[in-house]
């Protein structure tokens, strides 16, 4: 069970983790709010996540980067650290419950309706155990073959669509009022920014700790370039009236795709993109959560605590909201703000460690 | 380093039982001793036992006949011996064996398992009375196929000469092709019935050595009564015991087996048959055949990549074809759903029955094919061809596009050079079909990711299965995929270039 | 370590029976509806659904026939409240299930539109995974839409494919390229606060024959074939009248979507006969300007064109003559500009999208002019300057009319 990473696959595993969930749903959060200024609020939400991550890690590397879950421990004390472990397990599991239950929405609303979520969760649910079984080396892996094809692929639809571009859907910039945009940039900064703190617990893996923020920053800031791309592409092609009232707005770019006639029906790319960013974020969330567990039990293998952590999810995943509407709105609503607390909570711990002295301590 | 990675029970040998002609000693008096050999090796009609006990210097020569040089027994033994024996002086038993002429090596051994191991392996045993020990002759001829085009690795340019049964004549192969010195053959044993000479060759200082060291130690803790091939050592040293996919790759030509020399690869040899086992492999080796280096660059690089379109072609044709026939309608172009669709009018089976049917003649066809003597080879090319294709289009049992879909999938499966390595893909078509009937594409898709995170976890040897794809490592970019021109190490840009990684 | 496996082999294959095989369908058993046609019914929606018969319309060798005949296409018609009550009656009638992601074109009839509008149709068409928005948006002139879709046309089997490649030819003539889609139709009205429009169709000759396929032996193809007409135009959602060849072209003019060729046919001047010519490479420019309270846009139209019939005496080899060509096509298109804009200032409906154009540019006076956008479009000022090169005089450089 070999977990090593090199600064490459970190810089990788950001790049997919922030791509996964947001490529479909970040021109709809954003453009809800701020209409033709959408790209504006994804700008502030990359300047806004990029902020708080640069914090974090800085955070962290006065601490020399060691498990997030040992500095809890060593911050807050032994019962207010476990506490807060726990609670980032929670989280985690919640996180991936949601990022299921979006996949399988997406797939019964747009693809192929008649069929039964519990397949598509049930599927992907597996394959993240089956690559956390063998250790976050593979994953690693996994994604340093794939996402240069998988970013190709996405690039390459995006420009496909570019003959449809119509500058005029962009106009007039920035008339919108700030408050709207800034509240567009309110719910996508949530949505993968903030999420990314769950990566703390793949820090003490990594080779090569000197290049460990740099790749990291360029990994957030090269995802967040392509999302605003996309944004931009977005509402360019289709206007803003069409993206406010669409539930999957990339999909329906995809659908444009007519170039030359062969070319015409290929959303279905888009959607292993896709499939493959949910992947990467479901595991990093299942890793998150099963070394948290092993990490307050203390036993000696992560893998015990695989299936259930994967049963917990699947059930999560389909009890917690009854219909899709209650999941977009909760989520819409409040997804930042509970994310920011978790945030929040740790970062105070962290501080609060470095002002007495507790860094020094950390050692290797 | 010996790694964890290896634990499989059937690898920890457990103790051998002790046999009762262990260690038992040669005695100076050679009627014990002859029949002491005789009654080990049994009263089988090709153990022969050539015994002088009129001779001033008794002795007596043992040998399983058809594994021994007779004509060198004759003039190498009993000449000189002869010879010797009539002379004059006093003969004292010791010098008996300073009498042969011969340029083969002698070993003397004190014990009956060495002697017996030493006959059954086609050397000629001397007795020699009132001396306590005997002499063994390595003096080993029998009948061999002689060196022949290897029939499973056909290529277009490139040597013509293949492995044969014998070890001798292979290591010679490989001999003639590296003319280092730093070649070398190690000895070992496997198999408690069989008892299989195995050689490991490696060339000393470009050799991994934790791979050399981990094989060594796989070998020596087999725990097996019977090995007849390669393949069977395979299995049996293999890490990843259920992964469909090999990890060692297998060999008939000895030009394949030098260059591996070359590359650091340690090359398995096996007495008895002509594959020999190389390792670590890569998945990308099985895209790589030796003929890559004896064309022009260009061309094979055209030719690697269709050696991996037809791969993919054959791991996921008919199960694309049923995922966007039954469940995504909107992906095909209107006019070729129309002319699907009226192809299918009158077939009363659902196209994954159909595609399944077909496929599942097709190997039984090949089957057919392998094992079926010469002159009615081309009863069974009619009955595929036509019975099976035309008629059953005809006949309304399935539809002309499963047949073009099925076909051109056999044909791809062809493209790879290596067999076992298609036999995979074969068995991934079936789970594929089957997971395209039920969840359509992508079902497919997920199928496709585990089966690139079940090629990411395995390893070989212990050096991970999927590089230097994953994890990435760019000096070894210029033979993976695509094939760079050999003068390329000596650019400026790969001079860059490798230095960065 | 069984148990677990045990375990995932239980949890694989629950998945896999769970989906039950849900939502495969097999190509014998779909119906691939190829046009959807709209009509008024006594106050109610008649549907129609125009499918395609894939035996009778492949030319494959197909499996053992059973009953792979017939035409190539079929029209069922079905009445209901709205669209969606329409589909659902349909599945009592229809003998399999319909598949709508390869719908082309959907025709509304004349009558539908100037009394019921169009807005009812457009949410089951949004709604539905399978449909997709950019098919076009067809209104039958002076007909019903079942007329139009009951002709069996020769050359194509597919009388929808049929249409389809009509509006693209008729790029040529009207100028409209690519026809009007039904995702543009539904952001004018509701994104972008213009009017829309949309292309009319008509049967070039009426003939009851027309619906069965022995008509197609006989060489005479007017009577089945359709003609492309001009737009038809809308206030909001309900249709009120049509605009010529001419007021069409101006209007694709306008809208840049006449980017590539047309052909233009002119008086001469001086003589009898005609000049026709190839417009190529127009390109519009409209700018909106707010002067002391008065709107006025300025459009700036440059193309080039090349001559292709000459039938009046002039001299074509003098360039003093080509000026004269080129400042007579530029007043032929000035005209075609002028006669759709004012038929449309008169008419206060804002089909080009002048009111966006405006918000784009000037948002703070959008806001302002927002809520009686028809009057304030009505009473802009428009000024229109054309541009044209001839480039080239074809194969000839004299005509034979020039003795």
């Amino acid at each position: 069970m070999n977990h090593n990473l090199n600064h490459w696959q970190l810089s990788l595993i950001v790049f997919s983790f922030i791509m996964g969930s947001s490529l479909l749903m970040a021109p709809n959060l954003t453009s809800f709010f701020s209409g033709q200024d959408a790209w504006i609020s994804m700008i502030l939400a990359v300047i806004i996540g990029f902020l708080i991550n640069i914090l974090w890690l800085f955070l962290l590397k006065r601490y020399q980067f060691q498990s997030i879950f040992a500095l809890n421990e060593l911050t807050a004390g032994k019962i207010m650290g476990t506490a807060v472990n726990i609670t980032i397990v929670f989280y985690a599991l919640h996180l991936a419950a949601y990022v299921i239950r979006n996949l399988s929405n997406f797939m019964i609303a747009n693809v192929i309706p008649e069929s039964n979520p519990w397949t598509y969760q049930i599927m992907i649910i597996l394959l993240a155990v089956y690559t956390t079984y063998y250790g976050f080396n593979n994953i690693a892996r996994v994604s340093e073959f794939l996402n240069p094809w998988m970013f190709l692929l996405f690039i390459g639809s995006l420009l496909l669509t570019i003959n449809k571009f119509e500058f005029s859907n962009l106009k007039p910039v920035f008339d919108q009022k700030f408050v709207y945009i800034a509240q567009g940039a309110y719910s996508t900064t949530g949505f993968p920014f903030i999420e990314i703190i769950l990566l703390g617990s793949v820090f003490v893996y990594v080779k090569q700790k000197e290049k460990l923020t740099k790749s990291y920053m360029a990994g957030l800031l090269w995802g967040g370039a392509v999302l605003i791309i996309t944004v931009i592409a977005v509402v360019g092609v289709q206007g803003d009236y069409m993206v406010k009232r669409q539930s999957y707005p990339t999909y329906e770019l995809m659908r444009n795709i007519s170039v030359v006639s062969i070319l015409e029906r290929i959303e279905v790319l888009i959607t292993v993109v896709w499939i493959f960013g949910i992947l990467v974020k479901v595991v990093v969330c299942l890793f998150a959560a099963v070394s948290g567990l092993k990490h307050i039990s203390g036993h000696t293998s992560m893998r015990v605590f695989l299936l259930p952590c994967a049963i917990l999810i699947w059930s999560m995943a389909n009890h917690i909201h009854e219909n899709m509407m209650e999941f977009t709105d909760f989520v819409g609503q409040n997804w930042t703000m509970w994310w920011f607390t978790l945030y929040a909570v740790i970062v105070i711990f962290l501080i609060a460690g470095i002002m007495r002295g507790k860094d020094k301590q950390a050692g290797t | 380093m010996t790694h964890p990675f290896f634990k499989r029970k059937r690898h920890i040998s457990q103790k051998e039982t002790s046999r009762s002609e262990e260690k038992l000693p040669v005695s100076a008096d050679i009627h014990i001793d002859l029949a002491k050999i005789k009654e080990l090796l049994g009263n089988s009609i090709d153990v022969k036992v050539i015994e002088f006990l009129h001779a001033p210097v008794k002795f007596a020569v043992c040998y399983i006949e058809g594994m021994v040089n007779k004509q060198q027994i004759e003039l190498s033994i009993f000449e000189p011996i002869k010879r010797w024996q009539q002379t004059d002086c006093k003969k004292k038993p010791e010098e008996l064996i300073h009498q042969l002429e011969t340029a083969a090596p002698l070993y003397t051994y004190r014990h009956f398992d060495e002697i017996t191991a030493a006959v059954l392996k086609g050397h000629a045993a001397i007795f020699v009375d009132r001396v306590d020990a005997v002499y063994c002759l390595a003096i080993e001829m029998w009948q061999a196929r002689g060196v022949e085009e290897p029939q499973s690795q056909t290529m277009v340019r490139g040597p013509r000469e293949g492995f044969v049964e014998t070890l001798q004549t292979n290591t010679t192969l490989i001999r003639r092709r590296i003319n280092t010195p730093s070649l070398r053959f190690n000895l070992s044993e496997v198999g408690k019935i069989t008892k299989t000479t195995v050689l490991i060759a490696y060339l000393d200082g470009i050799v991994d050595q934790d791979v050399l060291t981990e094989v060594k130690e796989r070998l020596k803790n087999i725990n097996t009564d019977k090995v007849f091939e390669s393949g069977m050592i395979e299995e049996l040293i293999d890490e990843n015991g259920y992964s469909p996919f090999p990890v060692f790759q297998s060999s008939e030509r000895p030009d394949v087996a030098a260059a591996a020399l070359t590359e650091g690869k340690v090359v398995i040899m096996f007495e008895g048959t002509p594959f020999v086992l190389i390792t670590p492999t890569t998945f990308i080796s099985f895209f790589q055949a030796a003929e890559d280096y004896y064309h022009h660059f260009d061309l094979s690089t055209f030719i690697r990549l269709i050696r991996i379109l037809s791969f993919i072609i054959s791991i996921s044709l008919p199960a694309a074809f049923i995922a966007f026939t039954t469940f995504h309608h909107e992906l095909i172009p209107t006019s070729l759903l129309v002319s699907l669709g009226a192809q299918r009018e009158g077939v009363p089976f659902p196209a994954f029955v159909e595609a399944l049917v077909m496929e599942t003649i097709f190997e039984v066809l090949r089957e057919a094919g392998i094992r079926m003597p010469r002159p009615i080879g081309s009863a069974v090319s009619i009955v595929g061809a036509i019975v099976i294709g035309e008629s059953a289009v005809a006949a309304g049992l399935v539809s002309p596009a499963v047949v073009i879909v099925v076909s051109l999938t056999a044909i791809s499966s062809f493209v790879s050079p290596y067999y076992g390595f298609s036999g995979a893909a074969r068995l991934l078509r079936f789970i594929l079909m089957v997971l395209a009937a039920t969840t359509g594409i992508f079902g497919m898709i997920f199928f496709l990711f585990g089966l690139i995170i079940h090629l990411c976890a395995l390893t070989s040897m212990g050096k991970p299965y999927f590089t230097p794809l994953a994890p990435f490592q760019s000096g070894q970019q210029k033979d993976s995929i695509l094939r760079f021109p050999l003068w390329w190490t000596q650019t400026k840009l790969y001079s860059k270039w490798s230095k960065k990684s | 370590m069984i148990i677990k496996k045990c375990f995932f082999t239980f949890l694989l294959s629950v998945g896999l029976l769970m989906s039950g095989c849900s939502g495969r369908v097999e190509l014998n058993e779909l119906l691939i509806v190829s046009a959807i046609g709209v009509d008024i019914k006594e106050d109610n929606t008649a549907v129609h659904f125009q499918v395609v018969n894939a035996g009778g319309s492949a030319g494959g060798q197909g499996g053992a026939p059973a009953g792979a005949s017939g035409g190539a296409v079929y029209t069922y018609s079905v009445t209901g409240k709205t669209v969606y009550e329409a589909v659902e009656k349909a599945s009592t009638i229809l003998p399999r299930k319909l598949l709508f992601s390869h719908v082309t074109c959907i025709v509304v009839g004349e009558e539908y539109a100037r009394q019921k509008g169009i807005d009812g149709l457009f949410d089951f068409l949004e709604r539905n995974h399978g449909i997709r928005d950019s098919m076009l948006m067809l209104v039958a002139k002076e007909s019903t839409a079942k007329n139009i879709l009951t002709i069996y046309t020769p050359i194509f089997k597919n009388p929808a494919e049929s249409l389809r490649n009509r509006v693209k030819q008729s790029a040529a003539a009207t100028g409209v390229a690519e026809g009007v889609q039904e995702k543009e139709v539904i952001n004018w009205i509701h994104g972008q606060y213009r009017d829309p429009v949309i292309q009319g169709v008509e049967r070039v000759e009426f003939d009851n024959q027309a619906d069965d396929t022995q008509n197609l032996q006989n060489i005479d193809a007017n009577n089945k074939t359709f003609r492309i007409t001009g737009l038809a135009y809308f206030k909001k959602d309900k249709m009120k009248g049509w605009y010529n060849t001419k007021q069409t072209r101006g209007w694709a003019i306008i809208n840049s979507r006449a980017h590539e060729m047309f052909i233009l046919s002119h008086k001469c001047n001086h003589s009898k006969g005609y000049v026709g010519s190839l417009i190529k490479g127009i390109k519009t420019d409209v700018t909106p300007k707010v002067h002391d309270g008065q709107l006025s846009y300025k459009i700036n139209v440059k193309g080039k064109a090349i001559l292709q019939e000459v039938t009046c005496k002039i001299n074509v080899g003098s360039p003093k003559e080509l000026k004269k060509i080129e400042f007579q096509i530029e007043e032929e298109l000035t005209k075609e500009l002028t006669s759709v804009i004012d038929k449309a200032q008169s008419k206060k409906l804002d089909v080009f999208g002048f009111g966006k154009l405006l918000y784009d540019n000037h948002p703070e006076m959008w806001r302002k002019y927002k809520k009686d956008w028809a009057e304030h479009f009505s009473d802009a000022n428009v000024k229109t300057t054309v541009n044209i090169t001839l480039e080239t005089v074809g194969a000839r450089v004299e005509s034979i009319h020039e003795q």
